[in-house]
């Protein structure tokens, strides 16, 4: 696929996204822009998964473990008082060097200095990432239900850890996260009027990471995760190293999700245990499944949509229900991916059929 | 090119292969032959590092492959044509050869030319090249498999039951091609359930039944062998179809 006709979606993607904000003040419902963010963040960690589900065929149902991780790290770090430690040697370089910030505590009066929101991201990643390796070099080597189990088996894990460390705030979760400035002008920050500069900032964050996967899927080392998932066997017989692929596209997930959760504590300013819970992985794995599994942009529409109106309550007390009832039909319907609708292909097609236009090439999956 | 002495392997507790013990020489075909079950699959899986060795010795080229991971292996340049062909099914043709590629990392040009080799090798293939693997009939797979292995510039093959379940005029064609690819300079490893055809096709045999090589010889001596009639000629009906 030339470089052109990938960017073409992308572009496409970065114009909907661009224009949603637009129609939403014109429509009178600028507040709509909040649950908007919310659900590009979820998004960006949805096709992450894709990823490692849809192109490299390896199961995790402990996605939101990552994205807790994420979250966490970086609320607790931004959050903890550390001028207590103002003695140590080291303190006064982090300081200059910016990774130390001086602010006030929670009751608006003492001195506090908590670590920078930038440094306290890359600690939030690097976290993921020895994580994501420590987990995934043995669970990887299972397969089918045993992966999901054991991946399973680690979401609950972090989920309890969350609810039982005095550290990360138990019950009750973490609150008063500062604002992230990504940008000279802009921060990632829960300020109402700072809600369609943050808006852009998740949308352009979104683009960036969806960019950087097509990219991913149609280079040399994508070729190598579908070749894995058509059969693990025969990419090993044919010289792809099975094990690096499948461990690289795991930790890369696991970064999308913690990059995700990052931004999205800052957005929120706090973070809390049900972000960490298994239903919110299940959610994952089930918007993966209806965006037809290898399918990037089904799984980024899916998740847009759906995490949107499920923020907007539209699904009340159902919320769980309906997802695990997405991830049955989705199982039920179409067990390999190719659900019809959201594919380039399928509007490419209906496009066609429209103008009486026949394209060459038919069907190529792109 | 290939020694193997009294190799055992398996699956966990599970021995399939004792002691076998056989060689294949550059440039020769040799064929390995058995009933289901007999670990002719296991053999090459075991050969090829797909399935790891208990214990004995392989190896290729003057090298020890015991212990080696399967791409790396691939690398050396003894591929592996499995079983049923597997291909990469939603994957064009084009990017089921670009992976075989990948036991052998190549700049862009290289990779391009190995794939002129193996289109002007299979014309068919290059016809389809922008269709996905799974439209293609099982024949086309067939060339596809042995296509994607020889982008890897292999210099022996390996090929598990290439005729399997296909029609008899695809199954020919592809003996045809294992021919072909022997005056190219390849050797060949070559495992049958079809055993006339490959002992035809091949310099010399290796019977395997459970687990064991029971016989070995140049072909033409295995054919006319009354065992190896009985059990894997059909003896009674041999003669009248020749």
């Amino acid at each position: 696929m030339s470089a052109f006709k990938r960017i073409m979606p992308v572009l496409g993607l970065a114009l909907i996204l661009g224009l949603a904000p637009a129609m939403a003040s014109l429509a009178g419902a600028r507040y709509l822009l909040t649950q908007m963010t919310m659900s590009i963040y979820y998004a960006l960690a949805t096709v992450g998964l894709c990823l490692l589900m849809g192109y490299a065929g390896q199961i995790s149902m402990g996605h939101a473990g990552f994205m807790a991780i994420g979250g966490y790290t970086s609320s607790v770090l931004t959050t903890c008082n550390l001028i207590g430690h103002a003695q140590m040697p080291a303190f006064s370089l982090l300081e200059r060097s910016g990774v130390l910030f001086r602010t006030v505590s929670a009751d608006g009066v003492s001195p506090a200095v908590c670590v920078a929101p930038w440094a306290a991201f890359l600690a939030a990643i690097i976290l993921t990432i020895a994580i994501a390796l420590l987990i995934g070099m043995p669970v990887l080597r299972l397969k089918g239900h045993y992966l999901a189990m054991a991946t399973m088996g680690f979401g609950i894990i972090v989920h309890r850890m969350v609810i039982g460390f005095r550290a990360l705030g138990e019950a009750d979760g973490i609150s008063g996260v500062p604002a992230f400035p990504v940008l000279p002008g802009a921060a990632i920050s829960g300020v109402i009027s700072d809600r369609l500069s943050n808006y852009l900032l998740a949308a352009a964050a979104l683009v960036a990471g969806v960019w950087l996967l097509q990219n991913l899927v149609h280079s040399r080392a994508g070729r190598a995760l579908r070749a894995i998932r058509g059969s693990e066997e025969a990419a090993e017989a044919s010289g792809v190293d099975t094990d690096r692929y499948k461990l690289m596209t795991f930790v890369l997930s696991a970064v999308f999700a913690a990059a995700a959760g990052s931004f999205l504590a800052h957005y929120n300013g706090g973070i809390g245990p049900s972000e960490a819970g298994v239903m919110k992985s299940v959610r994952a794995v089930a918007l993966v499944a209806l965006g037809g599994m290898a399918n990037l942009w089904g799984t980024l529409f899916s998740s847009l949509i759906l995490n949107f109106l499920s923020l907007r309550g539209v699904f009340q007390s159902y919320d769980d229900a309906v997802f695990g009832a997405i991830l049955i039909a989705a199982m039920v319907f179409a067990p390999h991916g190719r659900i019809p609708f959201f594919t380039a292909n399928a509007a490419a097609r209906a496009w066609r059929r429209l103008t009486g236009r026949r394209g060459r090439g038919g069907d190529a999956r792109d | 090119m290939l020694r193997i002495r009294n190799l055992d392997a398996g699956y966990g507790a599970l021995t399939v292969l004792q002691g076998v013990s056989l060689h294949v020489d550059a440039g020769e075909i040799v064929a390995i032959i058995g009933a289901n079950g007999a670990g002719k699959s296991t053999l090459l899986r075991a050969i090829s590092g797909l399935v790891r060795p208990q214990c004995g010795r392989v190896e290729f080229a003057g090298r020890p492959l015991c212990g080696m991971a399967a791409e790396r292996i691939a690398g050396l340049g003894c591929l592996h044509v499995p079983e049923g062909r597997q291909v990469f099914a939603p994957m064009t043709v084009r990017e089921n050869l670009l992976v075989g590629g990948y036991a052998r990392p190549a700049p862009r040009a290289e990779l391009d030319e190995r794939m002129d080799r193996v289109f002007s090798f299979f014309p068919r293939l290059k016809e389809r090249r922008r269709q996905t693997a799974g439209t293609l009939s099982g024949g086309e797979q067939q060339m596809l498999a042995i296509g994607r292995a020889l982008m890897a510039c292999p210099s022996m093959l390996m090929m598990d039951e290439p005729s399997m379940g296909l029609a008899p005029i695809a199954a020919k064609s592809i003996f045809e091609i294992v021919a072909r690819l022997r005056s190219g300079g390849l050797t060949v490893l070559l495992i049958e359930q079809n055993a006339r055809a490959a002992l035809r096709l091949a310099d010399r045999g290796y019977v395997l039944e459970t687990g064991r090589i029971l016989l070995e010889g140049a072909a033409g001596d295995l054919m006319a062998n009354h065992d190896v009639q009985r059990a894997y000629l059909g003896k009674d009906y041999s003669r009248i179809d020749e």
